[in-house]
């Protein structure tokens, strides 16, 4: 099922395969993934931990690091000057004007991510003078306007702080205007709210929410959170085992899932107006990505599984418009 | 109270500094607190340490030395008084309440003043540690940078080059090196009279010992070729831990060129340990160099190269030359023992946690 990349897409990935050869033998990390990414929306990336939804966004930009190979795949993206170019078939020195510059990354850990030695102002600095050849003062003005922007008082003084002077939802803002130096065309946040308390959480997406909207860019956000899906994305993927299984408009897979991984995976969130006695799960763990199971690769935990589960993969149908699902349910 | 007379010194220093660059920029202090606070702390946590202020008032003083010798030295090293006067020789020290007149710390076996000799042998032995250490671990930190951040084969083929160059003698080289180089050098030098002069003026040489000048150099150049690979290994081992952490995947993933990641956000993080290393490999220098020319392998007469002036009065030792194997043997030990006092200091002071705790202690003191 081949689509046309459109004058609305920014990014379509097709058949994207990512294998790590390890000494325990080869990992499938990301087996045939396709997803594509419109204009001016935010797409979310669902899964549980291992499920591949990181190594699928590395990919994007070609940085798997050795022993981890990209087998196949191809990833179109239209950029900023309306080009459209195969992301793996550039030079690697085309690819890392791009890094950073067209498309942008958001952290999972802030403390981390800051050089621990360079403040904030000399981060967005160094972003902005490997990519385009600007005056310094102009720089200096485009960063506390950005540090501004995302909500940081006192941007002035701000800008010449050290990681390690800020608090947590601070710094996770700085690294936000980091990554926005350049006005991407794509933002990539992975899981960006995961290390921060919930109050700070809500005024985060609500910023990098009003972003997008601002700037015309759009955003893949992983996340394992599904109220934040809920109240952010506007497509939903669930990726599970390196593969996706479901995929669509956020409201048809909150109000009606369809493969039996999402439905789970929504009765697992709990309700806060209920009394529980005991959290849902789903039995089992994400299966060994060394040796995946045969068929559909969820059959192991499935309720519903029947034979032809465990020997053939199912594809992707549409079952309803614009919501996809890879399951022989619906077949 | 040295320690607070250093500490107010410093302090000094740093509020002069400030002041300078607010005639510039009107708001650098408001700016800047965070790393002039930093910088105080710095200079506290330095005064609190009695090794530290030691070790640097030794350095202070031996640069100082290696500085003004040549020029202050009341004799010249060229002229042998025994020519003169054969009692010259082998007088013993002359300190003023006991004795006056003689010469202050004796004579050597020619008649020169051991003062002024001892003079000209600071500025060698430093001039001659200082370029080991400056051109020996930029090619270490060069290659163990490459070499942890590109990993893989690239890796490989630097350590194993490395492990070739640790697994010579150094000694060995040195004398085969001192046996092929000198010819050359001195080539060089006679065609090329700048330079001659350059060297000559830098180790406080008369230009006309170029001879001895192409000995000198021989030994530094063995003493390079076998000093990197330290380095080397000490940078490749923080470069791997460095490398892994999300800060330079973050560079990576903001598009940065490697060399820039290399330079800006590596190499800063790593370059404590290498600065102690640096300042420890000063005093091993300085006593390796001095074992090499004590060998024979440096330059003769009239030089006045420490090892080798101890290694001349060990022929008569102890009966005549007791003083100057002792006297010049404590200059070769106070050079050797400021460096590693201070860089033992520099550790506590470079690494952020130790400066911490060493504030904190303070602040429970005082309260």
């Amino acid at each position: 099922m081949k689509k046309e990349f459109t004058d609305k897409h920014v990014l379509m990935v097709n058949n994207l395969t990512v294998k790590f050869y390890t000494y325990a033998g080869v990992v499938h990390a990301v087996s045939k993934v396709s997803f594509e990414v419109y204009k001016n929306e935010i797409v979310a990336l669902v899964g549980e931990t291992g499920s591949g939804k990181t190594v699928t966004t590395r990919a994007i930009t070609r940085l798997i690091e050795s022993p981890g190979r990209i087998e196949e795949g191809e990833i179109l993206f239209r950029r900023r000057n309306n080009k459209i170019v195969d992301l793996m078939k550039i030079s690697d020195e085309e690819i890392r004007r791009i890094r950073g510059d067209e498309i942008a990354y958001i952290f999972q850990d802030p403390t981390s991510a800051l050089d621990p030695l360079y403040t904030i102002g000399e981060h967005i600095d160094e972003t902005i003078k490997d990519h385009r050849f600007i005056d310094k003062k102009i720089i200096k003005k485009i960063s506390i306007d950005l540090l501004r922007k995302v909500g940081i008082p006192n941007p002035e003084i701000r800008i010449k702080n050290y990681p390690h002077e800020m608090s947590g939802g601070m710094r996770q803002r700085s690294v936000i205007s980091i990554s926005l130096s350049n006005e991407p065309v794509l933002l990539i946040a992975d899981e960006p709210t995961t290390n921060l308390d919930v109050t700070i959480q809500a005024q985060i997406l609500d910023l990098l929410k009003e972003l997008v909207k601002e700037r015309g860019m759009s955003m893949i956000l992983i996340t394992h959170n599904l109220g934040i899906v809920a109240e952010v994305a506007d497509r939903v993927y669930i990726m599970y085992a390196g593969k996706i299984v479901e995929s669509g408009d956020v409201y048809k897979i909150f109000s009606r899932p369809l493969h039996p991984y999402t439905q789970m995976l929504l009765r697992a969130v709990p309700n806060p107006l209920k009394k529980i006695i005991k959290l849902e799960t789903i039995p089992g763990t994400i299966p060994s990505l060394i040796d995946p199971p045969s068929g559909c690769r969820f059959h192991p935990r499935c309720p519903f599984t029947k034979d032809i589960c465990i020997k053939q993969e199912p594809p992707m149908i549409e079952a309803e418009k614009n919501h996809y699902v890879a399951c022989w349910l619906y077949k | 109270m040295i320690r607070d007379l250093i500490y107010v010194l410093l302090e000094k220093t740093i509020d002069l500094y400030i002041k300078i660059r607010t005639r510039f920029d009107k708001e650098y202090t408001i700016k800047n607190s965070s790393r002039i606070r930093e910088w105080k702390l710095i200079a506290y946590a330095y005064s609190r340490s009695s090794i530290g202020v030691l070790g640097g008032l030794i350095v202070f003083i031996t640069v100082i030395l290696a500085v003004i010798g040549p020029l202050v030295a009341p004799q010249p090293y060229w002229v042998y008084p025994i020519m003169e006067n054969p009692e010259t020789r082998y007088l013993p020290p002359c300190i003023p309440p006991i004795c006056s007149g003689g010469p202050l710390l004796g004579t050597d076996e020619w008649g020169r003043d051991l003062l002024s000799i001892i003079l000209y042998g600071f500025r060698i032995s430093f001039v001659i540690s200082i370029v080991i250490v400056l051109l020996g671990a930029p090619i270490g930190i060069i290659l163990g940078l490459i070499s942890g951040y590109k990993g893989g084969s690239v890796d490989e083929t630097i350590m194993r080059l490395t492990d070739i160059f640790i697994s010579f003698p150094g000694l060995i080289l040195a004398i085969a090196f001192a046996s092929v180089l000198p010819q050359r050098i001195r080539e060089i030098l006679e065609a090329n009279i700048y330079l001659r002069d350059f060297f000559s003026y830098s180790f406080g040489l008369r230009p006309q010992e170029y001879g001895q000048l192409a000995a000198l150099l021989s030994v530094w150049f063995a003493m390079v070729i076998v000093w990197w690979p330290g380095y080397a290994r000490v940078v490749r081992g923080s470069v791997l831990s460095v490398r892994e952490q999300p800060f330079i995947e973050a560079a990576k993933l903001l598009g940065l060129s490697t060399w820039k990641i290399m330079t800006r956000h590596i190499l800063p993080n790593i370059i404590s340990p290498v600065l102690v290393m640096m300042t420890f490999d000063l005093a091993t220098a300085t006593l390796a160099a001095a074992a090499l020319s004590f060998l024979g392998l440096g330059p003769q007469e009239p030089v006045p190269e420490l090892g080798y002036v101890i290694s001349k009065a060990g022929n008569f030792f102890p009966e005549k030359s007791l003083h100057v194997v002792a006297i010049v043997g404590s200059v070769l030990l106070f050079i050797a023992l400021g460096w590693n006092l201070l860089g033992d200091s520099l550790r506590d002071i470079l690494d952020p946690k130790t400066r911490r705790s060493i504030e904190y202690r303070f602040e429970r003191r005082r309260r």
